[in-house]
């Protein structure tokens, strides 16, 4: 893929990523941090990359990955600046980050054990498995309304972890 | 514009909506306080949960590793482990010489070797004492 192309891509969707970002983040500079990480990321894959007609969905994904990278490193972060104001120290310790994240899992799985059966079968699911929520209800023989009432029921627990987490 | 549902948005997290009605609530979703915060709990939840995820076959395969580590580690035991304890009156062989540690740690093959040389001793007596 061209230097030429990858501009020509990434001008044609940046509005639509502006958007994605911009309801993910609320936050224009973040935003436009996140958009450089893309062009950045899409650059560097634009010597192997071959889209054949779905460059639309790669870009996305890139996006999504961008996203979901950042949102983790947040919640690290958020931790990291919760325990430096819990102890004495004075400079956050980088070669603590793996540990927050062991933390972090560990909270998660803790959180995860603790849900109904019942929810607990749809976040699992979807986890093992990746498929949509319409095929998790035609499994379970649930309504996708309830499928979806038990997997939002589910993150709301999972955000309370999270709170207490930091 | 009506805000969306809270299923709604889980799908828009989950990617599951359709390409333009995810844009349109894209659009919704950030300019609207309400929503907006409603996504971002939702969001941050579905992050860390998919983190866990990731991170589960990794757990994996690490006690497959350790699994292996340890039949390798058994494999090795066995095939060099412990032998059968030789014998040593059959197997026994001298570094040293001594007219007695023959006697004391040879057995019979020690024994034989010594008939032998009574009988070459008498033989050589026999043919030095004629005249």
């Amino acid at each position: 893929m061209s230097q030429i192309r990858v501009e020509q891509l990434l001008a044609e969707h940046t509005p639509a990523l502006r958007n994605f970002f911009g309801a993910r983040c609320r936050d224009d500079e973040l935003t436009g941090e996140l958009l450089q990480e893309v062009a950045a990321r899409l650059v560097t894959a634009a010597p192997r990359l071959s889209l054949n007609g779905n460059a639309r969905g790669y870009l996305f994904r890139v996006a999504a990955n961008v996203w979901h990278d950042h949102l983790r490193r947040d919640l690290v972060r958020r931790r990291a600046s919760v325990a430096l104001e819990a102890s004495a120290a004075t400079t956050a310790d980088p070669a603590d980050a793996p540990l927050l994240e062991r933390e972090l899992r560990t909270a998660i799985g803790a959180a995860v054990a603790a849900l109904p059966p019942a929810q607990r079968e749809v976040v699992e699911l979807r986890r093992e498995f990746g498929i949509t929520f319409q095929e998790i209800a035609d499994r379970l023989d649930r309504p996708l309304g309830t499928v979806l009432t038990q997997m939002h029921a589910a993150l709301a627990r999972i955000s309370a972890a999270l709170e207490s987490y930091r | 514009m009506i805000h969306p549902s809270e299923d709604t948005l889980l799908l828009l997290a989950y990617g599951e909506l359709a390409v333009e009605q995810a844009a349109e609530l894209e659009s919704h979703v950030a300019g609207c306080e309400t929503c907006g915060v409603v996504f971002a709990r939702l969001e941050r939840a579905r992050v860390a949960l998919d983190d866990v995820s990731r991170a589960v076959p990794r757990r994996r395969l690490d006690w497959a590793a350790v699994a292996l580590a340890v039949a390798a580690v058994l494999a090795v035991v066995l095939l060099m482990g412990p032998r059968p304890t030789p014998d040593r009156a059959s197997h026994w062989a001298p570094t040293t010489m001594s007219p007695t540690a023959g006697y004391m740690t040879g057995g019979r093959a020690m024994l034989d070797i010594d008939a032998q040389l009574t009988q070459l001793e008498q033989g050589w007596g026999r043919s030095y004492g004629r005249p």
